[in-house]
């Protein structure tokens, strides 16, 4: 049978058609990142692709940050001796491109502790994967700064914790980590690399937004900023005590109108998506997946890990087994508070958040409630109370009663 | 064609067989634009893979004319074609004889 030569029979201007299709007028994480996202989602029957995920190098980290989810000693021998030899993450990385990966965010833990963190992220920009990387930039040498500059990860985004040695230093833990933060960020800066700089506000260095924020623009750096704290993944919870109040975060919201719009349309685009019975809502195990340093899979770097470890397995049969099923998991029909929820398409609360800190992804978390409920009077500009019947062991929402007898939660 | 030239892929981009195209992806700074990604189709793929700096270009149209069962004729003008832009991105390299 002929097989069409499309190279010399067809040059419309339709880019999966195309025999060599036009470059791509803005960079690949702002604006190729969409379209690869659909080349690759249309190649899988059911749009479910393991397109964006995160692999872990180390939990250990040269930090103690107060706010951290993960960090464990950088030292410690026992988490090292756990941890995925360059083998198995060579590997992996083969089966991750073999199932169809395309963005991989190499994070930790401080991913520059590991000796081979070169070795491993060469080897995955040369199977064809977009790598961002996540550091905090104190171990940045003359050495890792060339090699980057010569291989170029798609985002490199840099964690900062305070503008000044105090504040910094402060949340870090660490004497002298400013210093090396600043050292890190003039060797990447003087080698032109695009940097985003980032940082979790919280009570700590609240004070120091604006200087942060001016100092990554003084670097030619994008900024970025959030204000979830979660607990930590070993179930310590002092890193929810350094939440700040939800009028900051809503201030923060409000500080830049362009910031402010975006993140209304962000909430208000959720608003179907809240009303699905599936439990996880965002693209946790249905285009995205996470990898811990000692190999478990999980849908999303802070969820629950299933019980599948891809040292002795395979990728793909994670990713169509146990992450899959995660992914199906439906909200229970125990009553949630979340679940009668008027304002959920304004929070910042998952499954993964909520189990962290409870135990439980379906129940609810007052700080998360009072910043859903703020942004919704504030940014969206309406405000429901619901009434709630007792009925046998159950609790339902009457919806013709709008007495506020008693309510469901501050998130209604 | 007069010469028989020979070329390389550029080891500043890697690629990836996304069926039934091909991704080419930026991998080191220098001479490549790395805000930019490309898509050749399966034929063009085809091509790419052979563009291997062992096979001549006669050699090449030689394979492709037989597995698309096409003229040499209509094969070469287009091969050159897609050779000048693979080139004009600087994804591509002759291999000197």
């Amino acid at each position: 049978m002929r097989r069409t030569l499309d190279l010399i029979n067809n040059r419309t201007v339709e880019f999966s058609t195309l025999a060599l299709a036009e470059p791509a007028p803005e960079p690949i994480a702002e604006i190729d990142a969409n379209f690869l996202t659909q080349l690759f989602v249309s190649k899988s029957p059911d749009g479910r692709t393991p397109l964006n995920g995160s692999l872990e190098l180390t939990a250990r980290c040269n930090l103690t940050c107060q706010h951290c989810y993960i960090n464990e000693p950088a030292n410690d021998r026992v988490a090292r001796s756990k941890e995925m030899t360059t083998e198995q993450i060579r590997r992996i990385i083969d089966e991750i491109v073999e199932e169809g990966g395309l963005f991989l965010t190499l994070t930790g833990g401080e991913v520059m502790l590991r000796p081979d963190f070169r070795e491993i992220y060469l080897y995955a920009r040369q199977k064809g994967l977009l790598v961002t990387i996540f550091t905090n930039a104190t171990l940045v040498t003359t050495k890792i700064a060339d090699f980057l500059a010569e291989y170029p990860p798609v985002a490199l985004e840099i964690s900062i914790y305070g503008y000044t040695e105090e504040t910094y230093e402060l949340v870090t833990g660490i004497k002298g980590s400013h210093a090396k933060f600043m050292r890190g960020i003039q060797l990447l800066h003087e080698r032109g690399l695009n940097m985003v700089i980032k940082t979790v506000i919280m009570t700590l260095n609240q004070h120091e937004f604006e200087d942060m924020k001016q100092f990554a623009e003084s670097v030619g750096a994008s900024f970025g900023y959030d204000t979830a704290i979660f607990a930590r993944l070993d179930g310590g919870q002092q890193p929810c005590g350094l939440r700040v109040s939800s009028e900051k975060v809503v201030e923060l919201d409000l500080a830049d109108p362009t910031n402010a719009c975006e993140i209304a349309e962000a909430f208000e685009s959720q608003t179907e998506a809240v009303k699905s019975d599936d439990l996880y809502r965002c693209g946790a195990g249905l285009n995205t997946w996470h990898i811990t340093a000692y190999g478990e899979m999980a849908v999303c770097t802070i969820s629950k890990t299933v019980d599948y470890n891809l040292k002795e397995g395979h990728f793909g049969e994670a990713w169509n087994g146990p992450i899959k099923e995660m992914r199906q998991r439906k909200k229970s029909e125990v009553f949630s508070k979340c679940r009668t929820c008027q304002v959920k398409e304004y929070c910042m609360l998952c499954p993964a958040k909520a189990t962290l800190e409870s135990g439980n992804p379906e129940f609810h978390i007052e700080f998360f409630c009072s910043v859903a409920e703020l942004r919704a009077q504030v940014l969206g500009g309406k405000r429901q109370p619901i009434t709630l019947v007792e009925k046998s062991s159950l609790t339902f929402i009457d919806k013709s009663n709008n007495s506020q007898a008693a309510t469901a939660c501050s998130c209604h | 064609m007069q010469n028989d030239p020979i070329y390389k892929k550029s080891s500043a981009v890697v690629s990836r067989l996304l069926k039934p195209e091909t991704l080419i992806l930026p991998l080191k700074a220098g001479s490549v634009n790395l805000n930019q990604v490309y898509l050749l189709n399966e034929t063009a793929g085809r091509i790419w893979e052979l563009l291997d700096g062992q096979r001549s270009v006669s050699t090449i149209v030689e394979l492709i004319t037989q597995e698309f069962e096409v003229s040499t004729n209509e094969v070469e003008a287009d091969f050159e074609k897609l050779v000048s832009d693979l080139q004009q991105l600087n994804i591509l390299e002759e291999v000197a004889n």
